[in-house]
Parts: C-alpha cells; sequence; structure tokens
C-alpha cells in the first residue's frame, strides 16, 4: 500500500471515529429531548410550558438536526475518501478497517431517487418516518452490497409501491374515525331538536 | 357484559411471534426479514409498520429510539419489544384456534408461547 493510501485509510478512520462519537452524542441529546417532552407534558403540553422549557426543547431539537447532519456530512466524507482508494483486492491495515471491511467504507450507496421522491407521498406517520425511511436506507445498502445495485433498485421500489396500500388504508381509516367523532355533536344536537320540537 | 377478549389477526400474530423471537433485536429490518423468512412471501415495511403502529395502540406492544448508524443515513431505529397483554393476546389467539380445531375433528398443533 502507498502512503498515499495509508493517508486516505487513516482519514477514514478519523472520521469513523468522530462519526461513531456524533452518534453517541445523539442518543444523549435524543434521551435529554424525551425527558423535556415528559417535563413539558405535565405542563399540560408544549403550548402550556414555561418559556425555558419551549427554548430549550427547540434548542435540543436544532442540536439533534446538527448533528445529524453532521453525521451524513461525515457519511459522504467517508465515501469520498474511499472512492479516492483503490480498493481492488485485500486490505491490509490494522483496527477496524481490516475487521469489518464492508461495513465500514464501502460507499453508501444511493436509492433511486424517484421511488424516494415517491416515498414522501406515503401518509407515513411523523413518528414512525425516521424509522421507515432508515430501515429502507439499511436494507438497500444491504442488499446492493450482496446482490448489485439493479436487485437493490428493483427491491426498493417494490417496497415504496407496495406500502403504498396499507399506509393508505390506515389513513382511510383513521379518517373515518375522526369523521365519525366529528358528527357525534351534530347528531346529538339534531337530536335534542327533534325532543324540543316533537315531544 | 363479558369481559372483552383480545383478539389478532393473521398478521398481527406473525409480528408479534416474530417480536418474541428476535427479543432485544427486534426494529423494522429484522422483523420484517424474520416474517417475509417465515411466511416464504413479499413482506412491505408499510404492512409491518401499520400492524406495529395498530397493536401499540392497543397497548400490545412498546416502542423505545435506538441508535442511529451511517448505512441509515444516520436515522434512528425504532424498538419494539411485546407487553404482558400482548403475550395474553397470543394465548388468547391459541387458545380459540386450538378449541376450533378440536371441536372440527382436526388435531390441533399449538405453539406454546
Amino acid at each position: 500500500m502507498n502512503s498515499q493510501s495509508q493517508h486516505l485509510y487513516k482519514d477514514i478512520k478519523d472520521m469513523e471515529a468522530d462519526q461513531d462519537h456524533l452518534s453517541e452524542l445523539l442518543s444523549v441529546y435524543r434521551s435529554n429531548l424525551r425527558h423535556l417532552q415528559r417535563q413539558a407534558a405535565m405542563h399540560g403540553g408544549e403550548e402550556n410550558s414555561p418559556i425555558s422549557l419551549i427554548n430549550e426543547l427547540s434548542n435540543t431539537r436544532e442540536d439533534i438536526k446538527d448533528i445529524k447532519e453532521k453525521v451524513v456530512f461525515y457519511t459522504a466524507m467517508i465515501e469520498r475518501k474511499r472512492r479516492e482508494i483503490n480498493l481492488e483486492g485485500s486490505i491490509k491495515i490494522e483496527g477496524r478497517l481490516e475487521a469489518n471491511p464492508i461495513v465500514t467504507i464501502v460507499d453508501i450507496q444511493q436509492p433511486p431517487s424517484r421511488a424516494e421522491y415517491l416515498l414522501r407521498f406515503l401518509p407515513i406517520p411523523h413518528k414512525d418516518r425516521e424509522a421507515v425511511i432508515g430501515d429502507l436506507e439499511e436494507e438497500y445498502q444491504d442488499i446492493h452490497h450482496q446482490f448489485g445495485q439493479k436487485q437493490a433498485n428493483y427491491w426498493y421500489w417494490c417496497q415504496v409501491i407496495y406500502s403504498f396500500s396499507p399506509y393508505v388504508k390506515a389513513a382511510i381509516k383513521s379518517a373515518i374515525k375522526w369523521s365519525a367523532i366529528g358528527w357525534v355533536p351534530s347528531v346529538f344536537h339534531l337530536g335534542w331538536e327533534y325532543i324540543r320540537k316533537y315531544m | 357484559m363479558p369481559e372483552k377478549k383480545h383478539s389478532l389477526g393473521n398478521f398481527e400474530e406473525y409480528v408479534l411471534r416474530a417480536l418474541i423471537r428476535l427479543r432485544d433485536n427486534a426494529y423494522g429490518v429484522t422483523i420484517r426479514q424474520e416474517l417475509e423468512k417465515a411466511m416464504d412471501d413479499f413482506v412491505s415495511v408499510g404492512a409491518v409498520y401499520t400492524t406495529l403502529d395498530r397493536m401499540e395502540q392497543k397497548g400490545y406492544i412498546t416502542s423505545s429510539e435506538g441508535e442511529a448508524t451511517p448505512e441509515r443515513g444516520g436515522r434512528a431505529k425504532k424498538y419494539f419489544k411485546i407487553t404482558g397483554s400482548g403475550v395474553e393476546a397470543l394465548r388468547e389467539t391459541e387458545r380459540i384456534r386450538v378449541a376450533l380445531q378440536v371441536a372440527s375433528g382436526v388435531e390441533p398443533v399449538g405453539v406454546k408461547l
């Protein structure tokens, strides 16, 4: 391995260490956010919470957003560095890269952009959106590494298309439930009017 | 008024059984893969999450946020665990199945929880 490659591998290792640190930091901030949300719930929701708590919530959310952006940035940078190295053949370096080269240095592939765009129109509940998209991306990477881009793209498209039906059904059920609840006062009102008029 | 019994659909039952099998490693990807392997059929992430969501509302499972990894684009995992009432619902479903199998003269094939 030439000195240029060694230098690039060192950069990748450093960035992975930073990325691990950011992931730990993200867990701490998320735990803090949950704690603040519980406090807000005790005040009867965020709207009724003291201004200091609202500010803290807002700052924590901003911090989480920043950290997430940094994680994505590091992922992209690692991918870029990796592309600069010719990874053909065996990898002979110590530590994490040697132990698990596929997971740590094989580049992160981008799922088909049109399918990702279509995914935006899926009525996924807000609380699940991040987990669903993350799961799809994680499996996409696995399939890409095992079977190649064509299979991975096909799998991703199938997932997006076949997920429409359950999500749309769930959204319709929920809408019917809420519209039915919305009708309850009207029915009571009509009943009361009927009793007043005819009884 | 008789006490309301737990009832599970087929897919809900499979998901709960997958959660029992996966224990602490039950999140979207592993659950979907476990179901696909057991059912030998394509399972969409939408079908899994809408079922999980419904069962969480019924109190059969609980969820917690997990770690974010680069392969997930920095997005956190969501882990699921079965609750006591989820296990109870599974037992009730199993009981009904066995009772119906006995009544129809088919030898019951039960899975112990």
